[in-house]
């Protein structure tokens, strides 16, 4: 559950975003709409704390924002899973490493961790290549990896930002029924687009948001 | 688990970049080799007054008066008072004996006479070789009768400890100034380490790393520069060790403790410099 309660916050630049409210239930599937430059980012910057409100508070799966401390952080992240449009895939290590790399930083076990990448590698259908190294695959390919990455931890929450603005029509199809497939299994998720008709398409929830407020 | 990935990277690390990495090892090699030089010496130095010291004697010279009763009498009170290690008698004519063996003369053929006093070589025990001790203990042998003069060289010793420890001092601040800059070198060679794995440390940042997890690899990166940093130095001051002892004839030279100080020195330089580094660098934002 994340729950944003008058929350407000400038970049020193400008930008940013300004009392907002914000509601996303356990297991739901929201997307975020809005230009360049909206606020979209700024949002997914507050819940994974890498910035703090100004004013108002968030609430994040029991934490609240005004009262975590920063060791706290590490923590938290690891339960919330994040998928970016550029990969952030690290390009010296193939792809079964770059998703044991997000369990190894937990310290959990080899054999454990050697379960899990193969599981969800299974589930996003890359069992195959699981000894290619990045730049070795297709965009959506790539983008699949990090979504392996995302939800090797189990996280409550993933985090979607632009995760089909760098891919064509029919690899940005497959990656959204990938996300509607974990969805499905009871992990929210926040999608981060400003392609207005693939949201409405989806039928799921939609905030818009502009200039760093919330439109509807 | 997590330890053995610190340890992998910082192994990684070392490989990456090797050409700056060489050269920071070998400026601390030098760095160090150059304060493994100076304790050397200062510690060789101190040992060896040590040994003076413990071989040097009190002589008291006595009164032609003295009888050789007299003389036996003035040993036994000699000898209990504290410190006192041993007192061997030298007789006016065992005095005369080691001047003939020593000058190659008979004192006593030249001037019809023998003007050599009867004398105690007395010895202190260890740990009564301080100034202090060795004064009272001479005001005391003084005041005894039969007495006339007692001679020692502790004003010597004093001299050369005063440079000893002046050396030593110097030693000290130069391992400290070389360690600071040392510190620096790491640091800044640990710090392009980390500039090169920007991107990595911001996703590992991302995705729920610890701070602690972050570092470690740089930690052992620091470990391993100062390790080898260290043991290259002590290849360096073996050298100058097997040189000194192969010409000069010094066998007796300890080196090894100075080789375990100046290796630990060096790692905790490469912890240090390292740690700097990566807490300069994190303490910015999560």
């Amino acid at each position: 559950m994340i729950r944003f309660f008058n929350v407000t916050f400038n970049y020193q630049g400008g930008g940013g975003v300004e009392n907002i409210n914000l509601f996303v239930r356990n297991g739901e599937f929201v997307f975020l709409v809005g230009p360049s430059g909206a606020g979209k980012s700024t949002i997914f910057k507050l819940i994974y704390m890498e910035e703090f409100p100004e004013r108002g508070h968030i609430l994040l799966n029991g934490y609240n924002s005004q009262e975590i401390t920063k060791s706290d952080i590490p923590y938290i992240r690891r339960k919330i899973g994040m998928v970016f449009q550029d990969f952030k895939l690290l390009q010296d290590r193939n792809v079964y490493d770059n998703v044991a790399f997000a369990m190894e930083i937990t310290g959990a076990r080899r054999s454990s961790i050697n379960k899990r990448v193969l599981e969800v590698l299974r589930d996003v259908g890359l069992s195959h290549k699981k000894m290619k190294m990045p730049w070795e695959l297709s965009g959506g390919e790539q983008q699949r990896v990090a979504i392996a990455r995302a939800i090797a931890n189990d996280p409550f929450i993933i985090l979607a930002d632009e995760p089909t603005g760098n891919l064509d029509d029919e690899n940005r199809d497959e990656i959204l029924l990938l996300l509607k497939k974990i969805n499905n299994q009871g992990t929210s998720i926040i999608m981060a687009t400003h392609n207005f008709e693939m949201a409405k398409q989806s039928g799921y929830r939609i905030i818009r948001i502009e200039n760093g407020m919330i439109l509807s | 688990m997590s330890l053995w990935y610190g340890v992998r990277q910082g192994f990684s690390n070392l490989q990456r970049s090797r050409s700056s990495i060489w050269v920071s090892i070998f400026t601390i090699s030098l760095s160090l080799w150059l304060v493994g030089l100076f304790l050397i010496g200062a510690w060789n130095g101190w040992q060896v007054l040590q040994n003076l010291k413990d071989k040097l004697e009190l002589e008291v010279f006595l009164l032609d008066t003295v009888q050789t009763q007299e003389a036996y009498t003035l040993r036994k009170t000699i000898l209990q008072i504290p410190g006192i290690d041993s007192v061997k008698f030298v007789s006016k004519y065992a005095a005369m004996k080691k001047f003939e063996k020593e000058f190659g003369e008979n004192i006593e053929d030249v001037l019809g006479e023998n003007p050599l006093p009867a004398s105690f070589k007395i010895r202190l025990k260890k740990n009564y070789h301080s100034k202090e001790n060795v004064q009272k203990i001479v005001a005391r042998i003084k005041k005894l009768p039969g007495v006339e003069e007692v001679s020692y060289r502790y004003d010597l010793l004093k001299i050369i400890e005063k440079y000893l420890k002046i050396f030593f001092a110097v030693g000290v601040f130069l391992g400290i100034i070389i360690g600071f800059l040392s510190i620096l070198l790491i640091a800044n060679t640990v710090r392009m380490a980390i500039l090169s794995r920007r991107e990595e440390i911001k996703i590992m940042r991302l995705i729920g790393a610890t701070p602690e997890f972050i570092r470690r690899p740089f930690l052992v990166q620091g470990f391993l520069l100062g390790l080898l940093g260290g043991l290259i130095s002590i290849i360096f001051l073996a050298v100058i060790v097997w040189i000194v002892k192969r010409w000069l004839g010094l066998q007796m030279l300890n080196e090894k403790d100075i080789f375990g100080i100046v290796l630990f020195w060096g790692i905790i330089l490469g912890i240090l410099g390292s740690w700097r580094a990566t807490h300069l660098y994190l303490k910015e934002k999560i």
